[in-house]
């Protein structure tokens, strides 16, 4: 797999940040592959918000270097072509839908993008409906965006971005305002276009069982890397994250206060199917031995 | 008992106008004193437009709302009272922060209650205290805090007006897990020792299950369900058919139910799950 972000020693320190002690982001490495699925996560202020911003050229580096898709970031990367061909490979969803939406008919909406593109009529019109098509919006294309749900807002948003072709999407807090139907459509659009498309997912999140669902967990705290692995891996270490104001899933969450209680389980479990199949197998075994060992 | 009531409350946005839209419909609903409500529902249920006619923000298009069994409406010269009384933190409060200080943008509430300084002072605290800011913050610009910061000067503006009911539309939106505890948390406490009541609107249903006393789900500006908690994340099917959901939880106790483990009392929280699993547990080894 090909490396799609690399980061060394990335720093970036807001203006009125001077005289406070670290950085917004200090001195941070990564690299990601085209196609992986990261979650996010970190409290307010960690420094997540600025790393999406960064990648986007939103904000440049001030210090150490950050490559998107073989281009390098600079300090002073103005040079408005490369920064119009990094902003159309790396598309961002912001959390309020809302403020994405430029346009009084849904279709128009998703054509925004690509007509800057200054792309062909045919190619625009193939382009919108391939993206109305891959998040199910399909039969709202003439639709007034302001009379849709939250979820589907935010999966016209998602579709203005597809239409624009990208490598990655980055997903700040996509999720905070939609209700669980909203929250569960929008997932389910993000993980098709990473599995269907190959698209390269940073997904930033308050929810641990999103975050939960990806290939990765990154885990930022005062402007450093504080984890790096998989959902196991990251979620199995509860006291730690609790350490830095996060939590993990609640069917981990269940099964860490029952190993303080002495039962024997183990704590790599994130997903709710897993920890039900853990513990019923463990309960079961143990009232046929009479309860035995607890 | 009821402290506060709908009864057959409608209301219609664009009156008249090829805009309208009927936004609640013959909503009756009840909300006891010294509870905290959850209020849940899909976007555009009709949860903010209930809470701005609770306060007396919006004036229904047809019903009543009654406090302690008197319409809001009685004498509509004094609604300003009336909102003293029920405090309304609607979502985003923080855009609302307006003056020089954290704690001049507190006491503007109190000041208009015409409150002598020593009072206001006192109250400025003590809300500060329940929103959990700092000390040190009192005598900030608004407007140099941090988001959750901000919106806790902004909570902390509607607690120092000391309202006997307090509802609130998504207080901890888009706040990491600490931020969602501690103003949880601390809008909890004010509810205990004020005896307050408190009306709750959130998406989170682990939120719901773990600050709440009593439910009322809405659909298409209708009232679909009410209950307590358990009473009402026992309708697991019918809340998803309506676009919500349990905690996840209590999807996790649902399922070890279903393979055979008779579990029971609050199985909606994780401590509530973690106990039922122990007494069972302990159930078993006196077999």
């Amino acid at each position: 797999m090909s490396e799609f972000i690399r980061a060394e020693d990335l720093s970036f320190a807001y203006e009125e940040d001077a005289p406070k002690v670290h950085p917004a982001l200090d001195r941070i490495s990564l690299s990601v592959d085209s196609g992986e699925y990261v979650a996010v996560l970190g409290h307010n202020g960690s420094g997540k918000s600025t790393f999406a911003k960064l990648l986007n050229v939103i904000l440049t580096p001030s210090d150490g270097r950050l490559y998107v898709d073989g281009k390098e970031i600079t300090p002073d990367f103005s040079d408005e072509e490369t920064v119009f061909d990094v902003r159309r490979r790396v598309g961002m969803i912001f959390q309020n839908p809302d403020n994405q939406l430029v346009a009084t008919i849904v279709e128009e909406d998703v054509a925004f993008g690509p007509e800057n593109l200054g792309l062909p009529r045919e190619e625009i019109r193939r382009r919108v409906d391939m993206a109305l098509d891959a998040v199910g919006m399909r039969e709202f294309a003439h639709h007034a965006p302001h009379h849709l749900s939250g979820g589907q807002k935010q999966r016209i948003a998602i579709a203005g971005v597809l239409a624009m072709k990208p490598a990655c999407m980055v997903f700040d807090e996509s999720t905070a305002m939609l209700d669980p139907r909203g929250r569960s459509e929008v997932m389910s659009a993000i993980e098709k276009m990473n599995r269907e498309e190959n698209i390269t997912v940073l997904h930033i999140t308050h929810y641990m069982d999103e975050a939960a669902r990806a290939d990765r967990v990154i885990v930022i705290n005062d402007g450093k890397i504080f984890m790096d692995g998989t959902p196991k891996e990251v979620f199995s270490r509860v006291d730690e994250l609790r350490s830095v104001g996060l939590e993990v899933p609640q069917g981990t969450e269940l099964l860490h206060a029952l190993r303080a209680d002495g039962f024997e389980l183990p704590a790599d479990l994130i997903r709710p199917d897993e920890c039900i199949d853990c513990l019923a197998e463990y309960l079961e075994k143990h009232s046929k031995n009479g309860g035995a060992s607890v | 008992m009821n402290i506060l009531e709908l009864r057959d409350v409608s209301y219609t946005y664009n009156r008249g106008t090829p805009f309208e839209e009927l936004a609640l419909d013959s909503v009756s609903v009840g909300f006891e004193k010294g509870k905290i409500t959850g209020i849940i529902g899909h976007t555009g249920s009709g949860k903010s437009t209930l809470t701005h006619l609770l306060n007396g923000l919006e004036k229904p298009s047809s019903g009543d709302v009654l406090l302690c069994g008197e319409s809001i409406w009685e004498e509509p010269k004094k609604i300003a009272q009336i909102r003293f009384r029920i405090g309304l933190v609607m979502q985003y409060p923080e855009y609302q922060l307006f003056d020089e200080t954290v704690r001049a943008d507190i006491g503007f509430g109190p000041r208009n209650m015409g409150l002598d300084e020593d009072e206001i002072a006192r109250r400025v605290d003590e809300a500060a205290r329940f929103a959990g800011i700092a000390p040190e913050l009192m005598d900030k610009s608004p407007f140099d805090l941090s988001g959750g910061q901000k919106r806790r000067a902004a909570i902390a503006g509607v607690l120092a007006m000391r309202p006997e009911i307090l509802v609130l539309d998504e207080p901890a939106a888009g706040l990491d897990p600490r931020g969602r505890t501690e103003i949880l948390g601390g809008l909890r406490d004010y509810q205990r020792s004020r005896n307050a009541t408190i009306l709750l609107v959130s998406h989170s249903m682990e939120d719901m299950a773990r600050y709440c006393d009593n439910i009322v789900v809405m659909n298409q500006g209708r009232i679909y369900v009410t209950g307590t908690v358990s009473e009402v994340f026992a309708r697991s099917e019918e809340l998803q058919s309506v676009g919500l959901n349990v905690p996840e939880i209590a999807r996790i106790a649902n399922g070890l139910i279903r393979r055979g483990i008779p579990l029971s009392g609050d199985l909606y929280t994780v401590e509530g799950v973690r106990r039922a699993i122990l007494s069972y547990v302990k159930g078993e080894c006196e077999c």
